[in-house]
């Protein structure tokens, strides 16, 4: 029989260790996703990409590279964008930020992962390119590059990060009695709290912090690098693209932020850690940087299509008149809603979450139509010599994978969420 | 005694992901005609490379994490 002082303990913060109808709904539902995904790629695995719409360029008219690689680099771009964040709140004291950092850990390492798995999946031959990766890779490559600083240094950085930053509260849980405080204590890792602990703590974590934006820059630069210092593709070819990479990281990572942010607070209830002004001064980062990245595609626009070469212009004109102009001027005027939303609410007198929501909503769309962009039109329309244009359209096996690949980074979630307070403990929630 | 492994650590990290990928990895530039170019000059060079990534950023969780010794 249970003694009073069990039945009577108190439940572990943020819904950790309880597993309610609502969350197992929504758990199934991504279940199922993910094993469409599964399916999806088990018959690419089987029949080859001839089940894609992936074709190789020039003879072949289509492209190699295509809703797989724009939503790589759309992933990991908000997982940089997220590392930046995390960074920026160390670094600046930013006490505001202080309960999202382990959610903005989170966030990071589900979409790294997912993004390093969109590179395997757009891979015809995926265990042999592993094998030659780690075994005969060039430095020198780009993609090495990607693959070492842009996920692996990114990951182990921001891996420890989470765990040493997520220490303390876990100490503070494993006091609590439930069946999860085994896996706090081990969390906890002998965690006491002294002041010579926090001594330790502060002074790593700054390093770490400074680590993490550094990585995170390198890295998005890299990915950036991946296309801008390819001479031979048309569209490509520009300096600005590692910084365009490093700019819309901050700015798919702040919008993304501000989506879970808002859904945990409406979700967990939590109006105290994540009130109006935590999404005020995201709404703030989310302006500049979105006023920022307009800029640059203005500059892009207008340098390559002033006075370029041939090849440039044809793949200018197809963004901007042709077969890909609908989404170019959807992907801008998201931007442009998302950039008017967030002054209107920097200036407005009432402060509605609700608006930097549908702002950060806008905006990360308008940035995958963008990664999209990116690399498909360069690649149908971005020929130096004399082939047709090329076309590309997704198949339903890349739309399941995706799908696939999306569930997977929100199951991680949803399960970090259920062992370990997607928060940090507030001063009520250690006192209890 | 602390400060003194972590470095150990860290600078180990730096190192071998220096040295794995300058000096036993594929040579940087060179002639794009010659195979010894494209080959590393041992094998698995890059992921010993990764591994002095991930090393360096250990080093905080040897730091955090070691036992006390001494007066340490």
């Amino acid at each position: 029989m249970a003694t009073s002082t069990q039945t009577q303990s108190p439940l572990l913060p943020y819904g950790v260790g309880r597993f309610g109808a609502g969350w197992g709904v929504v758990f199934l539902l991504f279940l199922v996703l993910l094993a469409v995904g599964l399916y999806g790629y088990s018959r690419q695995l089987i029949e080859g990409e001839g089940v894609t719409g992936l074709r190789d360029v020039g003879t072949m008219g289509g492209a190699p590279w295509g809703l797989y690689i724009a939503f790589e680099l759309w992933f990991v771009g908000i997982g940089f964008g997220a590392m930046m964040l995390v960074a920026a709140a160390r670094l600046a004291h930013i006490d505001l930020l202080k309960p999202l950092v382990r959610t903005m850990c989170v966030i990071a390492l589900a979409t790294l992962f997912i993004g390093g798995w969109s590179i395997i999946v757009d891979l015809g031959q995926p265990v042999r390119a592993v094998v030659n990766i780690i075994k005969y890779a060039r430095p020198m490559s780009p993609f090495f590059g990607t693959f070492t600083i842009g996920l692996v240094a990114a990951f182990a950085a921001t891996l420890v990060y989470l765990f040493l930053d997520g220490r303390r509260d876990a100490a503070i849980l494993a006091r609590r009695p439930s069946r999860w405080s085994w896996l706090h204590r081990l969390a906890a890792s002998g965690y006491t709290d002294t002041e010579v602990e926090k001594h330790r703590r502060r002074r790593s974590s700054a390093l770490l912090a400074g680590a993490l934006l550094v990585v995170a820059i390198v890295a998005a630069s890299t990915s950036g690098f991946v296309f801008g210092i390819q001479q031979g593709r048309p569209g490509w070819f520009g300096a600005l693209q590692a910084p365009g990479f490093v700019v819309l990281a901050m700015l798919t990572g702040t919008a993304a932020t501000v989506i879970v942010a808002a859904s945990l607070r409406s979700g967990l209830g939590e109006k105290e850690a994540l009130g109006s002004r935590v999404f005020t001064l995201l709404n703030t980062v989310m302006l500049v940087a979105s006023l920022v990245y307009i800029y640059f595609i203005v500059v892009e626009i207008i340098t390559s299509s002033y006075s370029s070469s041939l090849a440039d212009q044809r793949v200018t004109d197809a963004l901007l008149t042709g077969e890909y102009a609908w989404m170019f001027w959807l992907s801008a005027a998201l931007f442009i809603v998302g950039a008017a939303l967030s002054i209107f609410r920097a200036t407005a007198s009432r402060s509605s979450i609700w608006l930097v929501v549908v702002a950060a909503i806008a905006i990360i769309i308008g940035a995958l139509l963008k990664r999209y962009l990116l690399v498909v039109p360069p690649l149908t329309t971005g020929r130096l010599l004399p082939y047709a244009d090329g076309s590309y359209s997704p198949t339903w096996v890349e739309y399941a994978v995706v799908g696939g690949l999306i569930s997977l980074g929100v199951l991680f979630f949803m399960i970090f969420m259920k062992l370990f307070p997607i928060l940090g403990l507030n001063d009520r929630e250690e006192n209890v | 005694m602390r400060i003194a492994i972590t470095a150990l650590v860290a600078v180990g990290g730096i190192v071998l992901a220096l040295v794995s990928a300058l000096l036993l990895a594929a040579p940087l530039g060179g002639a794009p005609f010659d195979e010894s170019f494209s080959n590393p000059r041992l094998v698995y060079a890059p992921t010993l490379a990764v591994i002095g990534v991930a090393l360096v950023f250990s080093a905080a969780i040897v730091y955090e994490l070691m036992p006390r010794i001494g007066d340490d």
